[in-house]
């Protein structure tokens, strides 16, 4: 049970007996008052064990989004349900309402609706419903908390989308470009058309133009069908906060990038979350919407606080294809973790495929390299130029092993990963 | 019952087409009585605390009694009190009558054959005051360690003769034609001293013919003096003949009036109005009303509408943490030239690739395309560049601002 506000103000009432009457009578008077207007109000409430509760919720919302929780109550009593409801989301859910007052007569039903404005990605989830029932005079009430479980999966943002269609404008630029300004191994032969002043002498197809009286020029586009790998390392160096994000949340940003930019431009794209056994994964061969998959597979990523175990890398690439792929590895480029971990892994992975190594940068490092003030600075400077040039060492190995490295601030790692693919494409090295 | 299904259906209208609705939860599968129990076996552990407090608090207010901390009142059992006395009193029939006020004790007095105890050690009673306890009020007074104003009014012929010196070894012997001092034959020394018409336990020194004692009483014996609360006291009531001395000087009459003057006789004489007796009648109750509305509204907003909900927090860890912990590092260790090293090679990349020299070139070609681009002197690269180890930290300091300014110099032109 419980007591409202309007008992503390009968309470207060009671001021003006005791200084008219002062005395022990007035006083046990009031109490008495207090206490019958108590006893009637909590044997009149309805019984909050009376009321049902049914919460119909959105399965999935984007973080940023803002989404309802309705929950239909239904007053099984025999009595008009007056009182409070409130819906215990955990706090990061942004539930903005999740205090309601109502009245139900006995018999019928309410819809409430709780906004809710997520701040988080992932599951969040409400355990339970309280429900506090108030008398017909409004001086105490019954309270009880059923357990009434919910999740809500909070979808990755996905603000790199803004950067799709200047990006795919890129990608649809490649087709049909004269052979001599992409020429590479691997370029397919797309079509034949008409000579224009401009191209190259070199792409007339002479065959063909002796067939016809006007001379033509054999057209290419990029390979299609073939197969990018995105890698996801989800272990402790992902969970580093750079710029007020976690490196993960910057490599789910990059991975939809590129893997709607891929799928667009034909490609078959596969994704992995992996630290020491695979976390998440998504199939190029999947039915469906291939955004949509991801972004629920991605939802409930976590860093985790483990080493990653590169060594199993090229196996799971092996299990995801056997053919020749495009592997991006979203992790980190810190020292030791990378000299023990990745780089020794590294030339069995790319003697069979095309690898990029996607990182993301700190520019706060090289602000501390520039703040030289006092003499912690200073050492904090040499410190930070230290960890710029093991950086630097480490890309310089990578790009010698035949890797391809994006090292990008985090606001740019997705832009920057999303050109190398397009670049990659057009030299026709997928 | 129209109402409901209204709202059921539109609900249903609304609802989009991914939403998920569980089913319709009743209920905590308990009812008002299980709560209450679970509730109460949850707070146990407070109750029971509750409980074993407020059972102390009334042990302790029951054991400490009423006036209980006076020195020498009947009913303090510490040992400057005389609870001892008075029981073994009250045991042998005589009524003792703990005078709480003047007018009480003065009313107590009214009977015959009673004895009074005054010990006013604080002197709160004026002489008009101690007049209305004189005369034939009491057939006969006991004063414990009176000052000058109380003997001057109700021992007519006893005079104060100053303190006991402290290092008096033993008891005092009676000394005296007394019958109750001889039959207590020693007592223990301490207190005031007196000299009287008879004076007994005198020093042991006084060699002058009329010493001073700790007992004297009148000529006719109505009044005593005792010029030792000590030997009254729990403490040593049972050394020497001090339990003697005490029962026989008071326990001679079947009531006795056991008067202790306090601060209250003398707000009565004094006259000055007590401020809380000038606030109306209300104003207790009223306080008294507050209180307890105001723990009615701490009971009120205490309540939580439901338990707390927990958030499962995610891991933070902060980027160029090893970055700083690197540089504490440096600092601790004082590795001066180790810092200046990577600053160094750290520019020197840089400039590398600014001035479009390979990076593995040696740092004579990077100073010379260096001196080429700045117009500054060769030597002066070169210390800054090259040969220049910096010993201290404000060495440190002020030559890796002048590489930072050498750095931007190049990269801006």
């Amino acid at each position: 049970m419980t007591i409202t506000a309007r008992l503390v103000f009968l309470a207060l009432l009671g001021v003006v007996p005791v200084i008219l009457y002062p005395g022990a009578v007035s006083i046990a008077l009031w109490v008495a008052l207090l206490v019958l207007g108590c006893a009637v109000d909590l044997t009149l409430a309805a019984s909050p064990r009376a009321i049902g509760v049914q919460r119909r919720l959105a399965g999935t919302v984007r973080l940023t989004e803002q989404t309802t929780s309705t929950l239909t109550v239904r007053n099984h009593s025999k009595r008009v349900f007056r009182g409070w409801i409130r819906e215990g989301w955990q706090p990061s859910a942004g539930a903005q309402n999740p205090v309601h007052r109502l009245s139900v007569p006995q018999g019928e039903g309410r819809n409430l609706r709780v906004n809710l404005v997520p701040r988080r990605r992932g599951d969040l989830s409400v355990h339970h419903v309280t429900i506090r029932s108030a008398g017909p005079l409004g001086l105490a009430a019954r309270q009880v908390t059923i357990p009434a479980p919910g999740t809500l999966r909070v979808l990755p943002p996905f603000h790199s989308k803004r950067l799709l269609p200047s990006k795919l404008r890129r990608l649809r630029e490649l087709d049909g470009r004269a052979a001599v300004q992409i020429r590479g191994a691997g370029t397919e032969f797309d079509s034949l058309r008409d000579y224009v002043r401009g191209d190259d002498v070199r792409s007339i197809d002479w065959r063909a133009s002796a067939r016809r009286r006007d001379t033509v020029v054999r057209t290419w586009r990029p390979e299609r069908d073939r197969r990018v790998v995105i890698v996801l390392d989800t272990s402790r160096t992902s969970a580093a906060r750079i710029e007020d994000e976690p490196r993960l949340d910057t490599g789910i940003e990059a991975s939809l990038l590129l893997a709607v930019l891929a799928q667009r431009g034909g490609d078959r794209v596969d994704f992995l979350a992996f630290d020491r056994r695979p976390r998440a994964r998504v199939q190029s061969a999947a039915k469906g919407n291939l955004l949509q998959s991801l972004v629920t597979a991605m939802a409930p990523l976590e860093s985790e606080l483990i080493e990653a175990d590169f060594s199993q890398i090229p196996a799971q690439v092996r299990s995801i294809s056997a053919h020749r792929s495009l592997v991006v590895l979203l992790t980190a480029l810190d020292s030791g973790a990378v000299e023990e971990g990745l780089l020794p892994m590294l030339p069995s992975l790319i003697s069979q495929h095309v690898v990029v190594v996607a990182s993301v940068r700190d520019p706060f490092l090289d602000e501390l390299r520039l703040e030289r003030s006092t003499a912690a600075d200073t050492y904090r400077a040499a410190a930070a130029e230290r960890a710029l040039l093991d950086r630097a060492a480490i890309k310089e190995r990578l790009r010698q092993l035949g890797a391809e490295v994006v090292d990008e601030p985090p606001h740019e790692l997705p832009s920057k990963l999303a050109d190398l693919y397009i670049r990659l494409k057009a030299a026709g090295r997928l | 019952m129209s109402g409901a299904t209204e709202a059921m259906q539109s609900s249903r209208r609304r609802a989009a087409p991914d939403e998920i609705a569980g089913g319709e939860v009743v209920g905590d599968g308990g009812n008002a009585r299980s709560t209450l129990r679970g509730k109460l076996k949850r707070l146990r552990g407070w109750i029971v605390l509750g409980v074993l407090l407020v059972l102390a608090v009334i042990i302790g207010a029951v054991a400490a009694g009423a006036g209980g901390q006076t020195p020498l009142s009947p009913d303090n059992a510490a040992p400057d009190g005389a609870r001892a006395a008075a029981e073994v009193l009250g045991r042998s029939g005589v009524e003792v009558i703990r005078a709480e006020s003047l007018e009480a004790a003065v009313d107590a007095l009214q009977g015959p054959d009673d004895t009074l105890l005054l010990h006013d050690s604080n002197g709160w009673l004026t002489s008009e005051q101690l007049a209305t306890l004189g005369g034939t009020l009491a057939d006969r007074t006991v004063l414990v360690e009176p000052s000058l104003t109380i003997l001057s009014e109700l021992a007519d012929g006893i005079r104060s003769a100053g303190v006991f010196p402290a290092d008096l070894g033993g008891p005092l012997q009676a000394a005296c034609a007394d019958a109750d001092a001889r039959a207590a034959a020693a007592v223990s020394p301490g207190g005031l001293s007196y000299r009287g018409p008879v004076t007994c336990f005198p020093l042991p020194q006084g060699g002058d013919g009329n010493p001073a004692g700790s007992f004297a009483t009148t000529a006719d014996g109505t009044v005593a003096v005792l010029g030792n609360a000590a030997i009254a006291s729990n403490d040593l009531i049972d050394e020497h003949g001090n339990a003697a001395l005490t029962l026989r000087v008071l326990g001679t009459t079947p009531t006795l009036v056991w008067y202790q003057p306090t601060q209250d006789d003398l707000a009565v004489t004094s006259g000055a109005a007590d401020p809380l007796s000038l606030l109306p009648d209300f104003v207790d109750p009223l306080m008294f009303w507050l209180l307890l509305t105001a723990l009615l509204a701490i009971l009120w907003r205490s309540r939580r509408l439901g338990p707390l909900v927990t958030e499962p927090l995610p891991v933070v860890v902060r980027s160029a943490e090893t970055a700083s912990g690197r540089a504490r590092l440096y600092q601790d260790a004082g590795a001066i030239e180790h810092a200046a090293e990577t600053l160094r090679a750290g520019t020197l990349t840089r400039l590398a690739a600014a001035l479009r020299i390979p990076p593995s070139s040696p740092r004579a070609s990077v100073m010379a395309a260096a001196a080429r681009k700045t117009h500054r002197e060769y030597a002066d690269l070169d210390r800054l560049l090259n040969s220049f180890i910096p010993h201290s930290d404000a060495q440190l300091v002020q030559w890796s601002q002048e590489l930072d300014k050498l750095e931007q110099e190049i990269l801006r032109s």
